[in-house]
């Protein structure tokens, strides 16, 4: 929910957040309706229109849809080298110092 | 003998993401599938620590970049004139405009830090509404920590209203053109912001202080 994730100084000086608009029962306000078929997503009365934005500094970080798993990898599996790798390299170094 | 010498970084943001800090064992984080040569510009921006970083500069952040400067925002929504206008008080108090009158964003718009917006269908629906953003230069980038992108760039952004107030901002890449599958596949961020008020904030130009942090490759300047 829009938390500042940054250390930027300019996220320290940002707006003072507003309490969320909620009804008596503890559930969010609905939808505002819109007269036309679209949402609206202006001001209605009683609020300013304006919303706070978050500090998002890697969107590497923030993937979304079904491609994101493909994106993922365990850091470590990717930059280790394989058992057969690592035999191999040794190889090769032990040429290096032979010759 | 496993050296961590020996081991080759992963193309795309090996050195990058972590502001060059080595991920620890078994640490799982996105990778985004660059390009060699977008791998290579996102490396150096992080090497350099974002240095050259344009929203440093006060140049506008183009395109989803608006929606991850962490300034509050207003939202007009203007349905006489068929149009949404958004303030950014943010970096360099940047506007844009989203068109609803059914016009469809050319990729032959002028190449701009500020791009065409234009929402996908007249219908849209009651709690979300979709729009494509074309007309991308290739000045600004898409995050604080330097992912670059091309001209080609087509991101169709999608707004949700669930609840009064909450709004949440997806922006996709669309299109990769022939240069630009750095951010191919579904980089974009999704988050929902909350009400808040207006403050005050000057983005000053000509800052020098940027420029005298670090060289282009992460050393102490040699200057100060």
């Amino acid at each position: 929910m829009c938390r500042r994730s940054g250390s930027d100084a300019q996220a320290a000086a940002g707006a003072p957040r507003v309490a969320d608009a909620a009804l008596p029962d503890g559930t969010a306000e609905p939808t505002p309706a819109s007269l036309t078929a679209r949402v609206n997503l202006g001001r209605v009365a009683g609020e300013k229109g304006i919303w706070n934005v978050p500090y998002i500094t890697n969107m590497g970080m923030r993937l979304v849809g079904r491609r994101r798993q493909a994106h993922r990898r365990t850091a470590a599996v990717a930059r280790r080298p394989s058992r057969r790798q690592r035999a191999q390299r040794a190889d090769v170094a032990a040429a290096a110092r032979r010759r | 003998m496993r050296s961590a010498r020996t081991w080759r970084q992963p193309l795309g943001g090996g050195e990058g993401d972590g502001g060059g800090r080595r991920p620890r064992r078994r640490e799982v984080r996105a990778v985004v599938p660059f390009q060699p040569w977008a791998a290579a510009v996102y490396d150096y921006n992080s090497k350099n620590e974002s240095k050259y970083d344009p929203e440093g500069y006060c140049l506008p952040p183009g395109g989803p970049r608006m929606m991850a400067t962490p300034y509050p925002a207003e939202i007009i929504q203007l349905p006489e004139q068929k149009r949404i206008i958004m303030i950014f008080e943010g970096a360099t108090h940047i506007w844009r405009e989203i068109f609803m009158d059914g016009r469809a964003a050319s990729r032959r718009a002028t190449r701009s830090t500020r791009p065409i917006s234009a929402t996908r269908s007249a219908a849209g629906k009651a709690t979300r509404s979709s729009s494509d953003v074309v007309g991308f230069n290739e000045a600004t980038w898409l995050d604080y920590f330097g992912h670059p992108h091309t001209d080609q760039l087509h991101v169709v952004e999608r707004f949700t209203r669930p609840n009064k107030s909450t709004l949440h901002y997806e922006a996709i890449d669309r299109r990769s053109g022939r240069l630009h599958e750095a951010v191919q596949g579904g980089v974009g961020h999704s988050v929902a912001c909350e009400r808040a008020s207006s403050s005050e904030y000057i983005c000053q130009e000509n800052n020098k202080y940027l420029q005298r942090l670090t060289d282009d490759f992460g050393q102490p300047d040699a200057r100060q």
